[in-house]
Protein backbone atom coordinates (compact mmCIF):
# COMPACT_ATOMS: atom_id res chain seq x y z
CA UNK A 1 0.00 0.00 0.00
CA UNK A 2 1.35 3.38 -0.95
CA UNK A 3 2.11 5.86 1.79
CA UNK A 4 0.16 8.49 -0.16
CA UNK A 5 -3.13 6.74 0.56
CA UNK A 6 -4.97 8.23 3.49
CA UNK A 7 -6.16 5.73 6.06
CA UNK A 8 -9.29 6.67 7.98
CA UNK A 9 -10.55 5.38 11.30
CA UNK A 10 -14.27 4.68 11.78
CA UNK A 11 -15.26 5.54 15.32
CA UNK A 12 -18.87 4.44 15.08
CA UNK A 13 -19.02 1.88 17.93
CA UNK A 14 -21.83 0.01 16.19
CA UNK A 15 -19.86 -0.39 12.95
CA UNK A 16 -18.70 -3.89 12.14
CA UNK A 17 -15.47 -2.61 10.56
CA UNK A 18 -12.50 -3.95 12.48
CA UNK A 19 -13.83 -5.54 15.62
CA UNK A 20 -17.24 -4.48 16.89
CA UNK A 21 -16.85 -1.78 19.52
CA UNK A 22 -13.32 -0.77 18.49
CA UNK A 23 -12.34 1.50 15.62
CA UNK A 24 -11.72 -0.11 12.25
CA UNK A 25 -9.58 1.29 9.45
CA UNK A 26 -10.38 1.95 5.81
CA UNK A 27 -9.07 3.77 2.78
CA UNK A 28 -11.06 5.62 0.15
CA UNK A 29 -14.72 5.82 1.04
CA UNK A 30 -18.24 4.68 0.31
CA UNK A 31 -19.81 5.43 -3.05
CA UNK A 32 -23.31 6.79 -3.51
CA UNK A 33 -24.37 3.45 -4.97
CA UNK A 34 -23.01 1.63 -1.93
CA UNK A 35 -25.04 3.87 0.38
CA UNK A 36 -28.12 2.87 -1.56
CA UNK A 37 -27.20 -0.78 -1.10
CA UNK A 38 -26.51 -0.20 2.59
CA UNK A 39 -29.41 2.04 3.55
CA UNK A 40 -31.89 2.01 0.70
CA UNK A 41 -31.56 5.79 0.37
CA UNK A 42 -31.67 6.81 -3.32
CA UNK A 43 -28.26 7.93 -4.59
CA UNK A 44 -29.72 11.08 -6.17
CA UNK A 45 -30.97 12.27 -2.78
CA UNK A 46 -27.53 12.15 -1.16
CA UNK A 47 -25.51 15.22 -0.33
CA UNK A 48 -21.90 15.48 -1.47
CA UNK A 49 -20.61 15.07 2.07
CA UNK A 50 -22.54 11.87 2.65
CA UNK A 51 -20.30 9.75 0.44
CA UNK A 52 -16.83 9.71 -1.04
CA UNK A 53 -13.38 9.84 0.48
CA UNK A 54 -13.33 9.46 4.24
CA UNK A 55 -16.83 8.05 4.66
CA UNK A 56 -16.82 4.52 6.08
CA UNK A 57 -17.72 1.91 3.43
CA UNK A 58 -19.25 -0.35 6.08
CA UNK A 59 -21.57 2.05 7.92
CA UNK A 60 -21.54 5.31 5.91
CA UNK A 61 -20.32 7.34 8.89
CA UNK A 62 -17.56 9.93 8.33
CA UNK A 63 -14.20 8.67 9.59
CA UNK A 64 -11.14 10.43 10.94
CA UNK A 65 -7.81 10.45 9.10
CA UNK A 66 -5.06 8.29 10.59
CA UNK A 67 -1.37 8.98 10.34
CA UNK A 68 0.49 6.50 8.12
CA UNK B 1 -1.09 -22.24 13.07
CA UNK B 2 -3.55 -19.56 12.12
CA UNK B 3 -7.04 -20.31 11.04
CA UNK B 4 -9.83 -18.54 9.29
CA UNK B 5 -12.56 -19.90 11.50
CA UNK B 6 -15.39 -18.93 9.19
CA UNK B 7 -14.14 -21.66 6.91
CA UNK B 8 -13.23 -24.18 9.60
CA UNK B 9 -13.74 -27.71 8.35
CA UNK B 10 -14.19 -30.10 11.20
CA UNK B 11 -16.97 -32.58 10.47
CA UNK B 12 -17.92 -34.98 13.20
CA UNK B 13 -16.10 -38.25 13.10
CA UNK B 14 -12.68 -36.93 12.16
CA UNK B 15 -11.05 -37.77 15.43
CA UNK B 16 -7.39 -37.13 14.87
CA UNK B 17 -5.66 -33.96 13.76
CA UNK B 18 -4.03 -35.81 10.91
CA UNK B 19 -7.42 -36.44 9.37
CA UNK B 20 -8.34 -32.78 9.27
CA UNK B 21 -8.03 -30.46 6.35
CA UNK B 22 -5.27 -28.05 7.34
CA UNK B 23 -4.40 -24.81 5.71
CA UNK B 24 -0.79 -23.87 5.18
CA UNK B 25 0.55 -21.53 7.79
CA UNK B 26 3.97 -20.35 8.83
CA UNK B 27 5.88 -18.25 11.25
CA UNK B 28 8.75 -17.28 8.96
CA UNK B 29 12.20 -16.67 10.41
CA UNK B 30 11.49 -12.99 10.89
CA UNK B 31 8.24 -13.86 12.68
CA UNK B 32 9.93 -16.32 15.01
CA UNK B 33 12.53 -13.66 15.76
CA UNK B 34 9.69 -11.40 16.93
CA UNK B 35 8.32 -14.19 19.13
CA UNK B 36 11.71 -14.89 20.67
CA UNK B 37 12.25 -11.20 21.13
CA UNK B 38 9.16 -11.08 23.34
CA UNK B 39 10.21 -14.20 25.25
CA UNK B 40 12.78 -14.98 26.47
CA UNK B 41 14.59 -11.92 25.14
CA UNK B 42 13.87 -8.35 26.13
CA UNK B 43 12.69 -6.70 22.95
CA UNK B 44 10.24 -3.87 23.53
CA UNK B 45 6.73 -5.25 23.96
CA UNK B 46 4.75 -5.36 20.74
CA UNK B 47 1.34 -4.01 21.77
CA UNK B 48 -0.36 -3.75 18.40
CA UNK B 49 -0.12 -5.95 15.33
CA UNK B 50 -2.03 -5.68 12.07
CA UNK B 51 -4.15 -8.19 10.23
CA UNK B 52 -3.51 -8.00 6.49
CA UNK B 53 -4.81 -9.86 3.42
CA UNK B 54 -2.55 -11.19 0.68
CA UNK B 55 -2.96 -12.09 -2.97
CA UNK B 56 0.42 -13.74 -3.55
CA UNK B 57 1.33 -17.42 -3.13
CA UNK B 58 -1.78 -19.61 -3.55
CA UNK B 59 -4.89 -20.56 -1.62
CA UNK B 60 -2.99 -23.52 -0.16
CA UNK B 61 0.59 -22.26 0.08
CA UNK B 62 2.45 -19.61 2.02
CA UNK B 63 5.99 -18.26 1.98
CA UNK B 64 8.89 -20.46 3.03
CA UNK B 65 10.62 -19.98 6.35
CA UNK B 66 13.43 -17.91 4.89
CA UNK B 67 11.16 -15.63 2.90
CA UNK B 68 9.89 -12.34 4.25
CA UNK B 69 7.59 -9.40 3.74
CA UNK B 70 9.10 -8.64 0.33
CA UNK B 71 7.77 -11.99 -0.90
CA UNK B 72 4.19 -11.22 0.10
CA UNK B 73 1.83 -9.09 -1.98
CA UNK B 74 -0.75 -7.35 0.13
CA UNK B 75 -4.11 -6.72 -1.48
CA UNK B 76 -5.02 -3.24 -2.63
CA UNK B 77 -8.73 -3.70 -3.27
CA UNK B 78 -10.67 -0.44 -3.13
CA UNK B 79 -11.18 0.73 0.49
CA UNK B 80 -8.87 -1.99 1.90
CA UNK B 81 -6.94 -1.16 5.04
CA UNK B 82 -5.03 -3.28 7.53
CA UNK B 83 -6.91 -3.81 10.78
CA UNK B 84 -5.23 -3.20 14.10
CA UNK B 85 -5.13 -5.95 16.72
CA UNK B 86 -4.37 -4.93 20.28
CA UNK B 87 -2.58 -7.45 22.46
CA UNK B 88 -5.14 -6.84 25.22
CA UNK B 89 -8.01 -7.91 22.98
CA UNK B 90 -6.76 -11.41 22.13
CA UNK B 91 -9.00 -14.04 23.73
CA UNK B 92 -8.38 -16.26 26.72
CA UNK B 93 -5.70 -18.89 26.29
CA UNK B 94 -7.15 -22.32 25.75
CA UNK B 95 -6.27 -25.82 24.70
CA UNK B 96 -5.65 -26.37 21.02
CA UNK B 97 -7.12 -29.55 19.62
CA UNK B 98 -6.92 -31.78 22.70
CA UNK B 99 -3.44 -31.61 24.20
CA UNK B 100 -1.70 -30.53 20.99
CA UNK B 101 -0.88 -27.09 22.30
CA UNK B 102 -2.34 -23.77 23.39
CA UNK B 103 -4.15 -21.11 21.43
CA UNK B 104 -5.69 -17.66 21.53
CA UNK B 105 -8.28 -16.24 19.15
CA UNK B 106 -8.95 -12.63 18.28
CA UNK B 107 -12.58 -11.45 17.94
CA UNK B 108 -13.85 -11.57 14.38
CA UNK B 109 -12.35 -8.80 12.27
CA UNK B 110 -14.33 -7.21 9.46
CA UNK B 111 -12.44 -5.62 6.59
CA UNK B 112 -13.78 -2.64 4.63
CA UNK B 113 -16.53 -3.28 2.12
CA UNK B 114 -15.02 -3.65 -1.33
CA UNK B 115 -15.37 -0.56 -3.50
CA UNK B 116 -14.91 -0.35 -7.26
CA UNK B 117 -12.11 -2.92 -7.63
CA UNK B 118 -11.95 -6.25 -5.85
CA UNK B 119 -9.25 -8.90 -5.53
CA UNK B 120 -8.78 -12.59 -4.98
CA UNK B 121 -7.54 -13.24 -1.48
CA UNK B 122 -5.41 -16.29 -0.75
CA UNK B 123 -5.15 -15.78 2.98
CA UNK B 124 -4.02 -13.41 5.66
CA UNK B 125 -0.91 -12.41 7.51
CA UNK B 126 -0.03 -10.59 10.68
CA UNK B 127 2.21 -7.59 10.24
CA UNK B 128 4.22 -6.02 13.03
CA UNK B 129 3.27 -2.44 12.13
CA UNK B 130 1.48 -0.36 9.54
CA UNK B 131 2.91 -0.38 7.01
CA UNK B 132 4.45 -3.67 8.11
CA UNK B 133 8.18 -4.15 8.29
CA UNK B 134 7.97 -7.90 8.98
CA UNK B 135 5.58 -10.80 8.62
CA UNK B 136 4.90 -12.27 12.04
CA UNK B 137 2.89 -15.12 10.55
CA UNK B 138 1.06 -15.97 7.34
CA UNK B 139 -1.75 -18.44 6.69
CA UNK B 140 -4.27 -19.56 4.12
CA UNK B 141 -7.91 -19.86 5.00
CA UNK B 142 -8.78 -23.15 6.68
CA UNK B 143 -10.77 -24.38 3.69
CA UNK B 144 -7.74 -23.73 1.45
CA UNK B 145 -9.98 -21.86 -0.96
CA UNK B 146 -9.30 -18.42 -2.37
CA UNK B 147 -11.89 -15.73 -1.67
CA UNK B 148 -12.81 -13.66 -4.75
CA UNK B 149 -13.87 -10.26 -3.47
CA UNK B 150 -16.17 -8.26 -5.70
CA UNK B 151 -17.73 -4.82 -5.28
CA UNK B 152 -19.86 -4.61 -2.10
CA UNK B 153 -18.37 -7.82 -0.68
CA UNK B 154 -17.19 -7.92 2.92
CA UNK B 155 -14.63 -10.37 4.25
CA UNK B 156 -14.47 -11.26 7.92
CA UNK B 157 -11.55 -13.12 9.44
CA UNK B 158 -11.16 -14.65 12.88
CA UNK B 159 -7.45 -15.25 13.44
CA UNK B 160 -6.17 -17.86 15.86
CA UNK B 161 -2.57 -18.22 16.95
CA UNK B 162 -1.56 -21.56 18.40
CA UNK B 163 1.71 -22.86 19.73
CA UNK B 164 2.06 -26.62 19.69
CA UNK B 165 3.83 -28.72 22.32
Amino acid sequence: MSKQITVYRCENPACSLGTVGSPGLFTGGITADQITVLTGKPAEHLGASEHGDGVCPNCATPGKPEKE
Amino acid sequence: MLEHLRHRYEPDGLATPAERLFDAAIFPDEGLDIFLGQFPKDTTRLTTSYLCLFTSQTASTVITHAQALANVTETTYTSYARQAMATATWGALSEYSTTLGRQTTYPQITFPTVGATGATINGFFIGDATPPTKVVAQANFTDVTAVPLLTNDVIKVTPTVALLH
